[in-house]
């Protein structure tokens, strides 16, 4: 069954660490559905299935389009739970700088706010949220980068200096895979 | 050690009057106050380092305990205007460039009073994270001591927010100094997804290390 990664924008509005004592059982407070914000009745997802390389891949992938890099935190959850609720799924590309990335990209489609808000039902107490470092996301940029796999001339990020250390880091990996090769 | 503190650094007082020439030395004797004739010193953290403040110009009869409680003004207001900004991922933000600023501007100084300040239970969540996340960004070395001191303090404080945001703070810095404290928090951590986060940035602290003592060989 695959697995669906969504990127958490606002992981600290995820789960309270506080009780909540007005919240009626079974409701979920309203701060999470801030990570679910759609567009066009989309929401935007990623096939991922058990492989941390995938998620590794992904957040390189979102971070490449972005001024600085930051941790990329996220949930995973089972395709099957859309099922249930009667959520259809599209294969549409993505539109980050690396194309394989890309093609693991997933829309959730016409999201009603009754489903959305059964989906957030279901995701919230059941589903912890993990996290990539920053110095991971760099890591994988870099290799991505350095694979030929995103084009270094399209990366946004805008510290000169971070680009330069990582211009530097690039083409170190880059001068050792044509040694090995 | 004795920090001078240009006059274009230092905050007006109310009357809109600025000091001139102060002097900022860092004594690190465990005293609870002590003053000298020449200034006054007090406690920036009970049972550690004092700062003192040494005037030896002041303008009309501004004095001297105004400069560290502006300081401490200038922190809180930086956070309250914060609430107002959206940050968004990947993106830095205008109380980032600012908070980088403040601590440019003030050095350790600066980092007592976003600690005062931060580890309020009012503040936004939203900036407590960007504030402890910039924290570990920053690149001002007279400041890293404090900064990271700060960052493992908060490993330890009653918000898992702010537990959070120290970890992150100090995923930023890579400082395998912090080991640890990281451990000692692992150990402690009741919420299993932050016990997590804890592991991770342990295992990042730990590689840095490795890396760092092969590198040495």
């Amino acid at each position: 069954m695959p697995r669906l990664l969504r990127h958490l924008r606002k992981k600290n509005r995820w789960q309270s660490d506080e009780p909540l004592p007005w919240l009626e059982e079974g409701d979920i407070p309203a701060d999470p559905l801030d990570n679910l914000s759609t567009l066009q009745n989309k929401l935007s997802v990623f096939e991922v299935n058990n492989g941390l390389s995938r998620i590794e891949r992904v957040a390189a992938a979102m971070a490449a389009k972005k001024e600085l890099i930051q941790e990329f935190d996220y949930i995973i959850f089972d395709q099957e739970l859309l099922e249930e609720i009667g959520i259809t799924i599209s294969l549409v590309d993505g539109d980050t700088l690396d194309n394989k990335a890309n093609s693991w990209h997933r829309d959730l489609i016409q999201l009603s706010a009754t489903k959305l808000v059964e989906l957030a039902k279901r995701l919230v107490p059941t589903t912890e949220p993990d996290q990539i470092l920053p110095k991971r996301v760099r890591e994988v940029l870099i290799n991505t980068v350095a694979s030929g796999e995103i084009d270094w001339n399209q990366v946004n990020l805008k510290k000169e200096r971070e680009r330069a250390e990582i211009e530097t880091e690039i083409e170190r990996l880059r001068a050792l895979r044509q040694q090995n090769s | 050690m004795i920090y001078t503190i240009d006059a274009d650094k230092l905050p007006r007082s109310q009357d809109g009057l600025q000091l001139h020439n102060a002097y900022v030395s860092k004594d690190d004797r465990i005293n609870d106050t002590a003053q000298n004739d020449q200034g006054l010193v007090w406690p920036i953290r009970s049972g550690s380092a004092t700062i003192e403040i040494r005037p030896t110009y002041i303008q009309n009869s501004t004095t001297v305990e105004q400069i560290v409680p502006e300081i401490f003004r200038l922190a809180d207001l930086l956070f309250k205007s914060a609430k107002a900004e959206m940050f968004e991922y990947g993106v830095e933000s205008e109380f980032s460039r600012e908070l980088d600023d403040f601590v440019h501007k003030f050095d350790h100084i600066a980092i007592e009073a976003i600690r005062r300040v931060a580890f309020q239970k009012d503040v936004d969540q939203d900036v407590l994270l960007e504030a402890l996340r910039t924290l570990g960004r920053i690149e001002h070395s007279p400041s890293y001591i404090e900064r990271l001191r700060l960052l493992q303090m908060g490993l330890f404080a009653p918000s898992a927010q702010i537990r959070n945001g120290a970890a992150l703070g100090l995923a930023y810095l890579d400082d395998p100094r912090a080991i640890p404290f990281i451990k000692q928090a692992i150990e402690r951590e009741k919420l299993s997804w932050l016990r997590r986060y804890f592991q991770k940035v342990l295992d990042q602290l730990e590689n840095t290390l490795k890396c760092r003592a092969s590198s040495d060989i």
